[in-house]
């Protein structure tokens, strides 16, 4: 089976500063991967390379065997780390909008989805607080059936009550063809979701692989190894 | 996706688009109900803040109007085009599945779109100016639009080919290169490898070179084409060959963004 996501030796440096170093790894279809690492460790520059917004100083990238670009962005589904979305738009507008760009949105499904996280869907973005446009951005990227979703400091803005239920709607609605990579700090949220974990320090893998074979190994929680390395 | 891209601008851009067609509206009734020449006109006349351009009276008002119309569409392009290219929209932008000539393709349409809805809104208010200057750019001697052809002589022809050969080269290279310009420095500014610079380097050369010969190749029949000349000693091949170049150089640019870029 062709894998969803392959980094061989992906390095970038910003000037002088190296972000990444030869990270390499790949992501099976169907998976769900948390890249975990304290700030600065080359999380979100991982991701925005991934995405095409950032350029790799060295090494491969392929997202289904095609380097990142024009076609690979019909493929990922992309929650930045920032509200991205236009503020004078409305939410139907928003909807209409990723539906005119992305072949693979469904926007019965979009409506859904802000009804399940309880958006009011007749206001406009720049009302919302930002844990709502947080769950309207998450609830847009999940209407894709992408074939990549990448989700960077997920549920940061949330509140925990609404996290729980985001959490929920993330592993019930994402394309099971597809996979998701998940970068957060909240990791005892998201523990659950995760199938294979990434520590990241510095810009180079410390620790990786299968979720349960680490806890089983480690005989910790995913949470607990965190802070193992990182304390 | 290019048609998609202008549809969004335009949507965006429509509140500017109202603004500026009532503000005419406005005009056009003030003008109407004080004719021949508006009021503020008048005053402005008497202040001496009208002045003459080939022997036409170019009122103040009409002339802020136009200035204010043509301030506020460039404020709105510059507010977009920094938001984004350089706000967090830019995410939304660069992760669409368009590539670069797509997206640049769409903005030269919506900045061609306003300067003709410039065109539209002032020609009704100064027909008379426009009028004179088409004639004092063709025969001045004959000076009637009415008899278009065939008086028109064959050097006017040509120099009417050129204005509006150089009109529409700035409006398809020059604009849209200072587009890629600001989207290459602003990824250099997020990413700031040098590959970048390739990029940065060339749409420089292409900006300068596009803008330093439209000003030189406008410049002459403007300041120094007598009023009564009939004939205006010009190589057509040269706007031909600079066309040729600035394409060229606006595509390789493409070409590289495209591949810098990913967009």
């Amino acid at each position: 089976m062709e894998a969803i996501l392959r980094l061989h030796n992906l390095s970038k440096s910003y000037a002088k500063f190296p972000a990444l170093k030869n990270v390499t790894l790949e992501l099976e279809p169907g998976r769900i991967m948390g890249v975990l690492g304290p700030n600065g460790s080359g999380k979100t520059t991982l991701i925005k390379i991934v995405a095409g917004l950032l350029q790799p100083s060295g090494g491969e990238v392929k997202v289904c065997g095609i380097p990142p670009g024009a076609q690979t962005k019909a493929l990922v589904s992309y929650l930045p780390d920032v509200n991205h979305l236009p503020t004078w738009m409305s939410i139907p507008g928003i909807i209409q909008y990723f539906d005119t760009f992305y072949q693979d949105f469904e926007p019965v499904h979009a409506a859904a989805l802000l009804e399940r996280l309880g958006i009011d869907q007749g206001r406009k973005v720049t009302t919302l607080s930002r844990g709502t446009r947080e769950k309207l951005q998450l609830s847009l990227v999940l209407a894709r059936k992408g074939r990549l979703y990448l989700m960077d400091e997920l549920l940061e803005g949330i509140d925990p009550i609404a996290r729980a239920v985001a959490i929920d709607t993330i592993l019930e609605n994402y394309n099971p063809e597809g996979s998701v990579i998940i970068s957060t700090h909240l990791i005892t949220d998201v523990e659950k979701l995760l199938d294979e974990v990434v520590f990241l320090k510095e810009g180079e893998i410390i620790l990786s692989g299968n979720t349960e074979d680490l806890r089983v190994g480690k005989k910790k929680s995913i949470e607990g190894i965190y802070k193992e390395i990182f304390s | 996706m290019t048609g998609k891209l202008i549809l969004t601008g335009l949507k965006e851009r429509l509140k500017v688009y109202a603004g500026i067609v009532v503000l005419y509206l406005l005009y056009a009734v003030l003008s109407i109900v004080s004719d021949p020449t508006p009021r503020m006109d008048k005053f402005l006349d008497w202040v001496n803040w009208s002045f003459e351009v080939f022997g036409v009276k170019i009122y103040a008002m009409s002339f802020i109007l136009l200035g204010m119309a043509a301030a506020a569409l460039i404020l709105a392009e510059i507010i977009i085009l920094a938001r984004d290219f350089y706000g967090p929209q830019a995410y939304l932008l660069f992760t669409l599945p368009v590539n670069g000539t797509q997206v640049v393709g769409s903005r030269l349409v919506l900045f061609i779109l306003d300067f003709l809805m410039l065109v539209a809104l002032d020609l009704p208010f100064r027909w008379s100016f426009y009028r004179n200057l088409l004639s004092s750019v063709t025969s001045v001697t004959l000076g009637d639009i009415g008899s278009f052809w065939p008086w028109l002589a064959t050097s006017d022809l040509w120099y009417i080919g050129i204005l509006t050969g150089l009109t529409w080269i700035l409006i398809l290279t020059i604009v849209p290169l200072f587009a890629y310009l600001l989207i290459a420095a602003a990824k250099i500014l997020f990413d700031l490898s040098a590959g970048w610079l390739v990029a940065f380097v060339l749409l420089g050369i292409g900006a300068l070179t596009g803008s330093g010969y439209a000003l030189a190749s406008a410049m002459p029949p403007l300041v120094h084409l007598p009023l009564d000349a009939t004939i205006y000693e010009a190589n057509p091949f040269i706007p031909v060959l600079l066309l040729i170049a600035n394409v060229l150089i606006f595509w390789s640019a493409t070409m590289v963004i495209d591949k810098k870029l990913n967009i």
